[in-house]
């Protein structure tokens, strides 16, 4: 009787070689090759986008109908007394602005105002490992052109909100300052200084020392950044007998609900 | 049309109009229901390039081919997907 000897079923290499080409090709050159991609990309998923925004704006009509109509009127009234005061308050940041640009200007920081390019949101991030957002100003689009490392203002070109980090043919990317690691800042009326640590989605960190005169509402603004408004402190942490205090720090605005920013060159 | 690709649409939709979690779940969800589902790759690196910092590495992407070697290996073991 013959033997028949066992042989084990040949395994395929293409498997593993297929995973490993994979994963080579994605790192060394998926960046590389598909970087020119992102601008028809971008472009394919503003629908995309655009349902989103109408499922959001639909699903919050919704919500707000069922839990605000008892008190509309209440509310109606409440606004219009908060819009007097606002006016009135803004009538007076508008003179004290003027006097600070005259005073920069006879210090020779800065001769006059900029204009600021207007910028649609067009994509806000809905996960955030890099925290960009995307503005419709690309250098096909404009008559003046932005750059990279431009600023990116809000809420009337009071609130600093991150820096320009790519500029392509039809739109630029925005890089959150809550991305980045070390940001100068000075706190409240005394105007101590800090460091704000960005803690994603327009959240900051401060440490400072215990007896540090702080309290929740106190404003921080960016040292570099021409003293624009970081955020208003929304949290104090101390704890036990730790010489430090740690500050949470908020942007005084729905990051993810913007629809406009400006763009300004750096002022040094 | 075939519902594959119809599926492919629709979560590049999701991607971009829902919350990422969701998109998540209908990922994984696809990535076990169908054979190869390499189509999950293109959706992850359409997010990638509309939302990542320039010049960076695709991570996410990366992360999904791991992952999608990973679920074929698991579901090649596993008794309920034969």
């Amino acid at each position: 009787m013959l033997s028949k000897k066992y042989s084990r079923p040949k395994k395929s290499l293409w498997p593993a070689v297929s995973f490993v080409g994979g994963i080579f090709l994605i790192y060394f050159l998926g960046s590389l090759v598909l970087s020119s991609l992102a601008g028809p990309v971008g472009l394919a998923a503003r629908p995309a986008w655009w349902i989103g925004q109408g499922l959001f704006a639909g699903s919050q009509s919704l919500i707000d109908f069922f839990r605000d109509r008892n008190h509309l009127a209440a509310d109606n009234r409440r606004l219009s007394a908060d819009r007097e005061r606002l006016l009135a308050q803004l009538a007076l940041k508008n003179q004290i602005s003027a006097e600070n640009n005259y005073l920069r200007e006879l210090f020779g920081r800065f001769e006059t105002d900029q204009r600021p390019i207007a910028g649609e949101v067009i994509f806000l991030p809905n996960f955030v490992p890099d925290q960009i957002l995307t503005v419709d100003l690309g250098l096909n689009n404009l008559v003046r052109p932005i750059k990279v490392g431009d600023w990116a203002v809000a809420a009337g070109g009071s609130v600093i909100i991150g820096r320009v980090v790519s500029v392509d043919a039809w739109s630029s990317k925005i890089k959150l300052l809550s991305a980045e690691k070390n940001l100068p800042v000075m706190i409240g009326d005394n105007r101590l200084a800090g460091i704000a640590v960005g803690a994603g989605a327009g959240n900051f960190t401060i440490v400072l020392p215990r007896d540090a005169s702080v309290k929740v509402g106190d404003s921080v603004v960016a040292s570099t950044f021409d003293s624009l408004l970081l955020g208003v402190v929304r949290h104090l942490e101390r704890e036990g007998d730790e010489p430090n205090q740690t500050l949470l720090v908020k942007v005084p605005l729905n990051l993810w609900q913007l629809k406009w920013l400006e763009i300004y060159e750096p002022k040094i | 049309m075939n519902p594959r690709f119809s599926l492919s649409i629709l979560l590049f939709i999701s991607a971009f109009a829902l919350p990422w979690w969701l998109t998540l779940v209908f990922l994984v969800w696809a990535v076990f229901s169908w054979s190869w589902y390499y189509e999950s790759l293109i959706i992850i690196a359409a997010y990638e390039l509309v939302y990542r910092s320039p010049a960076t590495v695709l991570w996410l992407t990366l992360g999904a081919f791991v992952t999608l070697f990973l679920v074929e290996w698991l579901k090649e073991r596993l008794y309920v997907f034969r």
